[in-house]
Formats: C-alpha cells, sequence, structure tokens
C-alpha cells in the first residue's frame, strides 16, 4: 500500500490519512474544551498533588506555575494531536516567535486558549 | 491502536532499508517504510510512503496518518542517507545542502515526530545511522563524514532529553557494505578503509540488523546515547 505525500491531486481522500474536514473559525470555549482534554492526559502522568487545576486562571509556568519543562512538552504535544483532530490542520505551538515572546503565551490557561486560537486562526484562514 | 508492535523505517526502496523491512516485516511487526522511490516490497506487513525526509509537511502528514490508524510507534530507524565521495575543492554548496538536509535535518525532523507519536505510550526506541567515516575521519567525504558525526551529538543528546518519555536513542556506524551508497567508491579507497577496521572485511546487512535488533530488544532499555561501530572502529 503506497500513500504519496503531499497529495497529487486534490480530488479525494488519501488513504490513511484523516478525512479533509471544513475549518471552522476557532472560538474560545472550542478551544478551551481543547485544553481540558490536554490537561486531562497530562494529568494522567503527573502525581495528584502535582496535578494542573481545571481553572481559567491556572498559571502554567512561572515560579507558581503548575509546569516544568517536562510538563509544558507534554501539554504542547497533547494540545497539538488535539487540534490536529479536532480541525484537521497541523499547528506547531511552540515555535521560535512563540518562546522569544517577552511574555510567554504558555503561562496562564487563559494566555494559552488566546494564543491558540491565533494561532489557528492564522492557519485556518491563512 | 495496532495490536503488534509498528516499525518506521526510512528510506526502504533499496539497500538496507529495503532488507530492513523485510527482517521486521516477517518479524510480524506492522512495517510502516519511505522512500522517494517506490520500493519492490509486496509483504502484507508493509505499507509504504513516498516522500523526501527533508519535506517537513509531508513527514508530518504520514505521520498525523500513522496516529490516525495505528495509534502507536514502537520503533524508528533512520536509514536514509545519501553519501558524496569529493575533494572539498571541487564539491558543490548544492551537493553540501542536499547531504545534509537528508542526513542530519530528516535524522531530525524523523526523531522529533516519532518521539511525539512514542511519548504517549512512555516507550520507544530510535536507531540513527552514523558511518565509520566519522571516526576514521576519511578524506574525500568531509560532508558525509560530518553529516554522520552530526548524528552522533544528535543521538547523544536526544538520549538525554527523551529519556524521561521512556525513548532511547542509539546508533549504528556501518562499515563499507555491498550497496548502492558505496558503488561509485574506487576499490582501492575501499580496501585502504576496510584495512583500518579491527576486523578486515565488508560488512554484511545481517551485521546492521543484528546491531539494530539489540537495541529494539526490550531488555536494551538501559541502552541509550550509544553508538555502536562495526568492524571495530
Amino acid at each position: 500500500m503506497t500513500d504519496r505525500w503531499p497529495p497529487q491531486d486534490s480530488g479525494g481522500e488519501q488513504a490513511g490519512a484523516h478525512p479533509a474536514r471544513p475549518a471552522p473559525a476557532p472560538d474560545a470555549d472550542r478551544v478551551l474544551a481543547l485544553i481540558w482534554h490536554a490537561v486531562d492526559e497530562l494529568n494522567e502522568l503527573l502525581p495528584e498533588d502535582a496535578r494542573i487545576a481545571k481553572d481559567v486562571d491556572a498559571v502554567l509556568l512561572g515560579e507558581s506555575g503548575a509546569l516544568d519543562s517536562f510538563g509544558l512538552v507534554n501539554l504542547v504535544v497533547a494540545l497539538e494531536h488535539r487540534i490536529e483532530d479536532e480541525f484537521g490542520t497541523s499547528v506547531t505551538l511552540a515555535d521560535e516567535k512563540a518562546m522569544s515572546k517577552s511574555r510567554s503565551p504558555f503561562r496562564s490557561v487563559r494566555t494559552l486558549r488566546d494564543y491558540v486560537a491565533e494561532v489557528l486562526s492564522r492557519a485556518t484562514h491563512g | 491502536m495496532a495490536d503488534r508492535p509498528v516499525i518506521l523505517i526510512t528510506g526502504t526502496s533499496r539497500g538496507i532499508g529495503r532488507q530492513l523491512a523485510e527482517h521486521y516485516g516477517a518479524k510480524d511487526y506492522q512495517v510502516v517504510g519511505c522512500s522517494r522511490r517506490e520500493p519492490a516490497i509486496t509483504d502484507a506487513n508493509y505499507r509504504h510512503f513516498a516522500l523526501d525526509v527533508a519535506d517537513e509537511p509531508a513527514v508530518k502528514k504520514m505521520f498525523t496518518a500513522m496516529r490516525g490508524d495505528y495509534g502507536r510507534l514502537d520503533a524508528l530507524v533512520n536509514n536514509a542517507g545519501i553519501a558524496s565521495m569529493n575533494h572539498i575543492l571541487t564539491t558543490p554548496m548544492a551537493t553540501v545542502l542536499d547531504v545534509l538536509s537528508t542526513n542530519v535535518a530528516g535524522t531530525f525532523l524523523f526523531c522529533r515526530e516519532a518521539a511525539k507519536l512514542m511519548q504517549r505510550r512512555r516507550a520507544g526506541r530510535i536507531v540513527n545511522f552514523s558511518s565509520v567515516a566519522a571516526p576514521l575521519k576519511l578524506e574525500g567525504e568531509a560532508i558525509y563524514a560530518a553529516s554522520k558525526a552530526a548524528v552522533i551529538s544528535l543521538t547523544e543528546v536526544l538520549a538525554r532529553e527523551l529519556a524521561d518519555f521512556g525513548i532511547t536513542v542509539n546508533a549504528i556506524g556501518p562499515t563499507p557494505i555491498h550497496t548502492d551508497l558505496i558503488a561509485s567508491v574506487p576499490a582501492a579507497k575501499l580496501d585502504s578503509l576496510i584495512a583500518r577496521q579491527a576486523i578486515r572485511r565488508y560488512g554484511e546487512i545481517s551485521d546492521v540488523i543484528n546491531v539494530i535488533d539489540f537495541f529494539l530488544r526490550p531488555e536494551s532499555d538501559f541502552v541509550t546515547g550509544q553508538t555502536i561501530f562495526l568492524g571495530g572502529v
């Protein structure tokens, strides 16, 4: 069985790939739901006292943050996979631009939600 | 999720990659392979993606398909590689970029995407391909040797970065083996290279398979960041 990437024509779905889906505009609640799924995945790996609260104001990074570098990598990967499944688009959240911002978009759930919505908006609407 | 282990092998159109695909297919792995050209593998356990290993969008789409269809990746063998035999004074920049793109950037990209898939199950094996060209500092192969030295560095650093995810990263450094990769190298040059090995003979693909089998064994979960050179180099 052979799959050719990128697809040679747009006439149909490639065998084995996710079906092409229309990309609706991301809204804040939908993005937040994805973040909670990713948080659930991450929390399964963490000891009970280190789990991330499902609170939009939860601080993720910094001195009072819930995530160490291992947790951040896990959260980013889980979130990228969720976005891919939900929106059918592959995004890179931890790119150089995001990592070099003086105020990290990963510092709280709220900033992460806004950042993901922005990335998705760029990815789905050019 | 696939109920048998999934192994991804790059560069399966010919040579070592093709035989590795057949070997692990016979061991009842689900084998996923990729190369720019179509392979002649007809094994029912084999699935092919035609792509360039340094083409990030194409590679990411392949991983998306694997995640959707198998939900797991147990092992990655970064076999795809290209060589260039040339004196520095006559090596075009296009060749330099081609070799680095396939041998270094391609290896990096596959390690990154594979680790994302492997980390879900907190287990995985990555095997990269270096070469004796790096430690032997072969003249006439500056950019190839440099690319394979980079693979060793990459392997050692990734072994540390991915250890917490239960993923081991090791490398093999083959001696010359009778494949297309060395078809254009003069026999006298190969003979002098082999004379520098502790065991002076050409490598066999079975020698490569033996080392990869070792890295992939469940009992090898305490072995990471290592490069095993064949022939006693």
